[in-house]
């Protein structure tokens, strides 16, 4: 039995990642992983890697359909990083430097 | 199909519950003579539509409203025995993060069910197991329905509902509620066949803390016995909204045992949200790839589109092709607008303008003599800008720009900067002035540099309505060609021009990053619309402000006699401040073609904005015919008016059939049809001069507020070497094209 949620706080280690961006490279639907992210997110885990400004919204923006902190189909999740309990849980279940 | 579970089966993971009081809840429940069946299941599942399939025309709907969701009832007869359908808000997951998965989960508590109906997505079966896995915490009988199995298939995904059903101990049927397939059976399946099912096995600490909480939970009667498992799980996961419902009703005992609980496991090393949520997606994993055994993805439209528009050899031609058709998409239908205001529409407001300021000789003179040939030319660009608009934001929400990026990686990848670096270039295209500041988005200084100084040769919307009126001018059948190249003429030289820079002084940093391509989707209207129609006001407020205000001044400087014995406004345009000093400069410009003072002069002002250069040009070459413009009665000009615009609509939706031919240097409508300042321009320049006078424009000075937003973001020495090797790059340019072309045309 693999460990999903592992795998994809394994996967944003040090590299902030879209949710197409962690299907891609893990291999798996973006529908599979957005539940797990889900999960992730509540628990403190996973955060918004880019604050979004008071002024700046993505519904005016005609180029959002390129912008990596835009969340087209899940507007919940844009660009995700670590949080301080992410990197502390990953290091505990596999001890290595966070970078 | 249904699928039951075999009849003795080797669940992989053994129930542990008191199995005894759970069967005797059951059939408790059983007993009751209305049966209520919950249906549960992830949003959009089609889990309204069973039922009403299910229900058919016995269907009796009651609403219970609630913050932002409902739950519906129906009511269904069968025999003499009434059957509850309780549909509950769709839900991901029983650890509520949002209202409507709250509602599901306190029906569940509350509802005191007979039996679970959990509607299943075929074609997700993944992301859809994960609340099956928590459905089957509570101990009450369950079927599933494996609903939209049609869609599945047309995605290539056959779910072995035998399968599922052995991974899972409860029965499967298969269906398509929109098409009542499968329904028939779907009740006496969840009424008569459901079972309680397999409960999935979490790690041996956290067994053993929930089968404490558990045993508390025995002596607490306002918890309900089918729920015990959830509750000890979810209290373990530490979910807040359980949390405080057990505090609300007094619970607090059982709370700090498992506070107690958490405490231990954390001491232990285990983190109990992370350990059960990481089970049930593994589990859930496990089973879709057991129940879907051989997924074969059949290629959706988005990769089969993207295997032509990203192909190596033709995704650039596609590129370039797709551009040539926008321009002659602008030029067939916007041309007949931008001649019915840059010639009939100025003329009837000349005419009013002259018959209403008779009075004030000056002031008649700035409004007939500079305003309305001024700012009127560049505002007759308008419907250009709109079209152009149109087209872009289709292009952009489409999702097909993110692919012009991609192919685009390929290039910058050779400059050592990725496809990202190509969003701020695109938005340079409308204009350069937010493009820069897009720049932030680069991770690397030397990259926001490098794209800021090349950024200038990106054809801004500004550069245009020149382009526009001296293709009408000097090639009034390869006008869309003209446009084109000088597009595709700027982006050549910007990628040149971050060679030498990466050469010689911004050395690359690092590698890239993957580029995300969003599906492919055809853009709402009102969308589309949106992003031009502000676009399009914003060139408008422009019009209205810096251009008019440099209309003004170069009015001022008109009027005022560089020769002695003339008087203020009554100088010709050559014997003016305005005119010597441009005589004066302009023999630097003899070499490319156009050293007379009027091409010169309205360069000059195109250093405030570069739609400045076609007002001046208007300015100059009809200001003094304007002036001498015939009063208009009101009734005239609204017939004049009239008549114009219904030929200009006529000549547009004519010219539309020219859109589907190929390419050609014959499709541009109103070709013959020339305004008043194309007309001057086609006699004061030869067509070789004015394709250098369109290169030195594309490629000379960044406007000001250009340069103001690179001093802000850059430095002011950034800003000013850009100017300074931008008109280098500029006049050389012009001056090999003028030498080259002037053989030819």
């Amino acid at each position: 039995m693999t460990s999903p949620l592992a795998t994809i706080l394994g996967s944003l280690a040090g590299t902030p990642r879209t949710l197409p961006e962690l299907s891609r490279s893990l291999g798996s639907s973006p529908q599979a992983l957005e539940g797990m992210l889900q999960t992730l997110y509540a628990g403190g885990y996973v955060q918004e890697a880019v604050q979004n400004q008071g002024d700046c919204s993505c519904s005016g923006c005609s180029l959002k359909s390129m912008c990596r902190n835009f969340g087209d189909e899940t507007p919940e999740f844009h660009l995700l990083r670590l949080t301080e309990r992410g990197e502390k849980y990953l290091n505990r279940i596999a001890p290595q430097p966070v970078p | 199909m249904t699928a039951s579970p075999p009849p003795s089966p080797r669940l992989p993971t053994a129930p542990r519950v008191d199995e005894v009081a759970c069967a005797a809840t059951v059939a408790r429940l059983r007993a009751h003579r209305e049966p209520r069946v919950l249906v549960v299941g992830n949003p959009n599942t089609g889990k309204s539509t069973l039922i009403n399939a299910v229900a058919g025309t016995h269907l009796k709907v009651g609403n219970w409203s609630g913050v932002t969701v409902e739950k519906r009832e129906a009511h269904l007869k069968r025999g003499e025995q009434t059957i509850h359908l309780l549909d509950l808000p769709g839900a991901y997951s029983l650890s509520p993060h949002t209202p409507e998965e709250l509602i599901t989960r306190t029906a569940l508590l509350d509802e005191a069910p007979d039996v679970l109906l959990n509607v299943v997505d075929a074609g997700n079966l993944e992301r859809n197991l994960y609340l099956t896995l928590q459905l089957l915490e509570f101990r009450v009988p369950l079927t599933i329905a494996l609903n939209l199995v049609d869609e599945a298939r047309n995605k290539g995904l056959e779910v072995d509902a035998g399968a599922l059903s052995a991974q899972l101990g409860v029965p499967v049927v298969e269906t398509v509620g929109v098409k009542s397939l499968g329904t028939a059976g779907l009740l006496d399946a969840t009424l008569s066949g459901a079972q309680v099912g397999a409960v999935l096995r979490y790690p041996d600490a956290i067994e053993a803390a929930a089968a404490e909480l558990e045993g508390r939970m025995v002596n607490l009667s306002t918890l309900p016995p089918h729920a015990h498992r959830y509750l000890a799980l979810s209290l373990l996961e530490g979910d807040p909204s359980l949390r405080g419902r057990l505090s609300a009703t007094g619970h607090t005992d059982l709370l700090d045992a498992a506070d107690a609980h958490r405490a231990a496991l954390e001491l232990a090393g285990l983190d109990p949200l992370i350990e059960i949520a990481e089970a049930r997606y593994a589990r859930a994993g496990e089973i879709a790839r057991l129940a879907v055994p051989q997924a074969e993805l059949k290629l959706t439209l988005t990769e089969k589109l993207d295997k032509l528009a990203l192909h190596p050899w033709l995704g650039i031609p596609i590129f370039l092709a797709l551009v040539l058709t926008v321009f002659r998409l602008t030029f067939t239908v916007a041309a007949p607008f931008v001649d019915l205001i840059g010639g009939p529409l100025q003329d009837v407001a000349s005419g009013w303008a002259a018959g209403l300021l008779g009075w004030a000789p000056l002031l008649k003179d700035i409004v007939v003599g500079a305003i309305i040939p001024g700012v009127g030319t560049v505002l007759s660009f308008l419907p250009t800008l709109l079209v152009l608009y149109l087209a872009m934001s289709f292009l952009e929400d489409s999702g097909y720009m993110a692919r012009a990026a991609f192919l685009a990686d390929r290039s910058m990848r050779g400059l050592g900067l990725d496809g990202r670096a190509f969003i701020p270039l695109i938005l340079g295209f409308g204009c350069n002035v937010p493009a820069v500041y897009a720049t932030r988005t680069l991770e690397r200084k030397s990259d926001r540099v490098l794209v800021s100084m090349i950024l200038p040769f990106m054809s801004c919307s500004a550069r245009l309505p020149v382009y526009v009126i001296f293709s009408a001018a000097l090639f009034p059948h390869a006008g869309a060609w003209i446009v084109w190249s000088m597009y595709v003429l700027g982006m050549a030289v910007a990628f040149a021009f971050a060679w030498v820079l990466r050469k010689t002084s911004l050395p690359a940093e690092g590698s890239g990053v993957l580029l995300e391509l969003p599906p492919y989707r055809f853009p709402a209207w009102k969308v589309m619309w949106t992003h031009a129609a502000r676009r399009t006001a914003s060139f408008a407020k422009r019009a209205r402000t810096t251009v008019l205000a440099t209309v003004a001044v170069v009015w001022v400087l008109l009027s005022i006699p560089a020769v002695s014995g003339q008087a203020f406004g009554e100088v010709a345009p050559a014997q003016s401040l305005f005119g010597r000093v441009s005589q004066a400069i302009s023999p630097v410009f003899a070499p490319l073609g156009f050293g007379n003072w009027q091409a010169t002069g309205a360069l000059v002002p195109g250093f405030i904005a570069k739609e400045v250069v076609v007002g001046t040009l208007g300015q100059i070459y009809l200001g003094e015919e304007a002036k001498r413009a015939a009063p208009l009665g009101f009734a005239q000009g609204v017939e004049q008016t009239a008549l114009a615009t219904w030929n200009a609509v006529k000549t547009s939706v004519q010219a539309l059939p020219t859109l589907i031919a190929l390419p050609s240097f014959g499709a541009d409508s109103s070709a013959e049809q020339k305004t008043p300042l194309a007309a001057a321009l086609a006699r004061a320049f030869t067509p070789a001069a004015g394709l250098a006078y369109l290169v030195f424009v594309l490629l000379y000075t960044p406007c000001v507020a250009t340069i103001g937003a690179m001093q802000a973001e850059h430095g002011r020495r950034v800003a000013w070497l850009t100017v300074a090797y931008e008109m280098g790059i500029a006049w050389v340019a012009g001056l090999i094209v003028y030498q080259i072309a002037r053989h030819f045309l």
